[in-house]
């Protein structure tokens, strides 16, 4: 594959979205841990590129010491090892295909297959493989671009036939008139994913896969990120009496519409005002500048998780 | 007062419909299983645990038990020395048309048809002989067709059965299977003059890992030679391995290349159940080859294995001809799940082989050439594993790609004056290109 990484495209910690998503994983994580769900004994599994930001929180805030990194391609391989943040982490350079078969049967995952491009048959294999192996208990995270996929001159027609070629097995016999609109390809993308998990998990008899996560953001290009854990019914239990449920971002099912994440764009000084307001009441409004209810509702929801930007002269 | 609609079975349904679902040779490779189903109940031989484990002892092939099969235009007949069939179990269950829930079956036969449907489907007389130790017993039906008219009560269902001392001319420990008056459809396959051959090559496919090591089979006189699974491994590739056990069946999956002389027909799954070959060289949807991994000439290096195995035949994911896979299965769900996981890095590696330009020949694609044939149970010893290929560093001389345009007409004439009208242009220019070399400037 010569898809070039994210990484050297984005400057990474700058991408608040993603961020606050990965804030709101480690909230949902530490709710779990309440729930007796040993995470930091867990292995995280994930895509770190070279900035390795999800290594960093898991470890720092949830304690978690096996780490292994998936990194496509050799050509940053030099780049990935200089940056590794700590000595519990592990870099293996290959393909998740070739990782997943791999992991651990002995241990509990946390696996965050975080591909920054549109879904393919690959990715579905990976997926499917995943459901099919990880252990119980174990979190299964998928991303993917949900941008339409191809060239910008193409249309519905095009990308049902991008999806025939790539997921044709996973997709509805007779989908309906307007099913691959532009609008409705991230619950293509969702729909695609969650059969993907199901054919993996359906044959475990006793195991089920209980959807936890479905994010939807947009830092440039619209992503998807939607995971669950491999359960047995005392699993379940635990998840259905912890606070997890309750949490604003929590998906108990893939057919509700995606959690999105919206970051409002915000001054400093108008982080700070709003902040001494936080959890303000509904249709609370400031009073020194304008903001739309909209805004203020979704900074109230992602205020917690939404990370500060300084410069800092090292 | 309950009333009740009519349920019985027919005669004429199995005599008639249930013979369609299955073929000639699949009926005779049922014979066979009777034969070693017996051979292992009467050794105490654990097929199931024992199949997947290498023999390092040498097998005295001659003393082997044998099952000799012999067609004629006028009969088929089977004749094992491999233990015999009990008195008491023949009497009371060979001949019923299926088993009872619980029957304990044995690790080849599992639904109790076999033996029934191939009768009926090959002849409309038969007559079976089988001694253990001392007893034995005799059962036939001179008219089946007859027979299978005669259906007003659930009585009719049995057939003539006789205890038999043995006598000094009869076989010992073992049991013998005649079928005469051959249905005109058999008769219609033999002339074709293809079948013998067929068989020959279903017995020595489908008893592949337990013809030469339990029992051999030979078919009018002539030994069936087992045909080996090509799996292959080399010093620079090793096959990947998983296993796990679901449903109490215990599965055993294995990829990797085939040997050299690779052959699209060869290449796919091999599905096994208790040791016996049920779906070979798949590469259909079943095994998981849908779009876009739909198999191509590229993958004819591909080799899968996947082998169920249980005690209980009727865990394992067979259909009643033990020719097809019952999909629903969910132990077959979960393999097929796994295979294609542990597939796809061999997969993977042979589309980096065979780029879509014929033109580049990559060298890793050299690797193939040192793959060596394997035995599937030294694989299936081992621990678990992913694929590998690891490439050791070959030496070879730097080179440069030299393209050119010639004019086709010169191009032909090289081509009259070497006398090799179908020299491709590429060989041409390597032709001339050494030629010049080799003239102007030696070493």
């Amino acid at each position: 594959m010569t898809r070039e990484s994210s990484g050297v495209r984005v400057q990474y910690e700058l991408r608040p979205h993603k961020q606050v998503e990965r804030r709101m994983l480690v909230d949902a994580f530490q709710l779990l841990l309440l729930a007796e769900f040993p995470i930091k004994d867990y292995q995280y599994t994930g895509m770190g590129s070279f900035y390795f930001v999800d290594f960093i929180l898991f470890h720092k805030l949830l304690g978690v010491r096996r780490m292994l990194s998936i990194e496509r391609g050799e050509k940053y391989s030099k780049r990935v090892y200089f940056n590794r943040p700590f000595e519990c982490v592990t870099i293996r350079i290959g393909d998740a295909s070739d990782v997943i078969p791999s992991l651990d049967r002995g241990v509990k995952h946390i696996l965050w297959l975080d591909y920054d491009y549109p879904l393919n048959a690959e990715i579905l294999q990976d997926v499917r493989s995943a459901a099919s192996l990880l252990p119980v208990g174990s979190v299964l995270l998928v991303t993917v671009d949900v941008e339409p996929p191809g060239g910008p001159e193409d249309g519905p027609e095009e990308w049902r036939e991008h999806f025939e070629a790539e997921a044709d097995t996973y997709l509805p016999a007779a989908p309906e008139p307007g099913y691959f609109s532009e609008s409705n390809l991230p619950r293509v993308n969702i729909n695609l994913l969650e059969r993907a998990i199901l054919e993996g998990v359906t044959p475990r008899t006793g195991i089920e896969f209980s959807p936890l996560f479905n994010f939807l953001y947009a830092d440039k290009n619209q992503m998807i990120s939607l995971g669950g854990m491999l359960t047995t019914p005392d699993e379940r239990n635990r998840i259905q009496a912890s606070s997890l449920p309750k949490a604003i971002y929590f998906r108990g099912d893939f057919s509700s519409p995606p959690y999105r994440i919206r970051v409002p764009n915000l001054t400093r000084r108008e982080r700070l005002y709003l902040d001494a307001k936080m959890p303000c009441p509904n249709g609370w409004l400031p009073t020194d500048f304008e903001l739309e209810r909209e805004e203020i509702a979704s900074y109230r929801e992602i205020y917690r998780f939404f990370p500060a930007y300084a410069e800092l002269l090292l | 007062m309950a009333q009740f609609a009519k349920a019985y079975p027919t005669k004429h349904f199995f005599f008639e419909m249930f013979t369609r679902d299955i073929s000639l040779e699949d009926c005779v490779l049922d014979l066979i299983d009777n034969s070693l189903d017996s051979l292992i109940k009467v050794q105490r031989i654990d097929l199931p645990a024992q199949v997947l484990r290498p023999h390092r002892d040498q097998v005295d092939v001659a003393r082997l038990p044998s099952v000799d099969v012999t067609w004629s235009d006028e009969e088929v007949r089977v004749v094992d020395n491999c233990g015999g069939i009990p008195v008491q179990f023949a009497e009371a269950d060979l001949f019923t048309f299926g088993h009872r829930e619980g029957f304990e079956a044995g690790v080849l036969g599992a639904y109790g048809v076999g033996l029934k449907r191939a009768i009926f489907k090959i002849g409309n007389r038969f007559e079976m002989k089988s001694f253990t130790d001392g007893e034995g017993f005799r059962a036939y039906l001179h008219d089946v067709r007859k027979w299978s008219t005669e259906d007003e009560t659930l009585d009719q269902w049995k057939i003539p059965f006789e205890r038999l001392q043995r006598q000094g001319k009869d076989l010992k420990r073992g049991t013998e299977i005649v079928i005469g008056d051959l249905r005109e459809t058999v008769k219609g396959r033999m002339k074709s003059g293809t079948f013998i051959d067929n068989l020959w090559k279903d017995i020595a496919q489908t008893y592949s890992l337990l013809l030469g090591r339990y029992a051999q089979v030979t078919v009018n006189g002539r030994i069936v030679q087992p045909k080996v699974i090509p799996l292959g491994e080399s010093d620079e590739v090793k096959p990947a391995k998983d296993e796990f056990e679901e449903h109490g069946v215990r599965v055993t999956l294995i990829v990797g290349f085939a040997p050299r002389r690779r052959t699209t027909e060869d290449a796919g799954w091999y599905l096994l159940c208790n040791g016996r070959v049920v779906v070979p060289a798949d590469k259909t949807d079943l095994t998981g080859w849908v779009s876009p991994t739909i198999f191509h000439d590229k993958y004819r290096g591909f080799l899968g294995l996947a082998f169920f195995q249980a005690h209980d035949p009727l865990a394992l994911p067979w259909t009643t001809t033990k020719r097809a896979i019952n999909r629903e299965s969910p132990v077959f769900q979960s393999a097929v799940n796994r295979m294609r996981t542990l597939a796809r890095p061999v997969l993977k590696t042979l589309s980096d082989f065979y780029p879509p330009d014929p033109m580049e020949r990559p060298e890793s694609r050299q690797i193939l050439e040192s793959v060596r044939v394997t035995d599937v149970r030294e694989v299936a010893s081992k621990a678990s594993t992913i694929f590998k290929v690891e490439p050791v560093r070959r030496y070879l001389p730097p080179t440069v790609k030299i393209q050119y345009d010639a004019l086709i007409e010169e191009v032909d004439r090289i081509r009259k004056h070497l006398r090799k009208p179908r020299m491709s242009a590429r060989e041409v220019g390597k032709y001339t290109f050494d030629h010049f070399v080799k003239k102007e400037c030696p070493k």
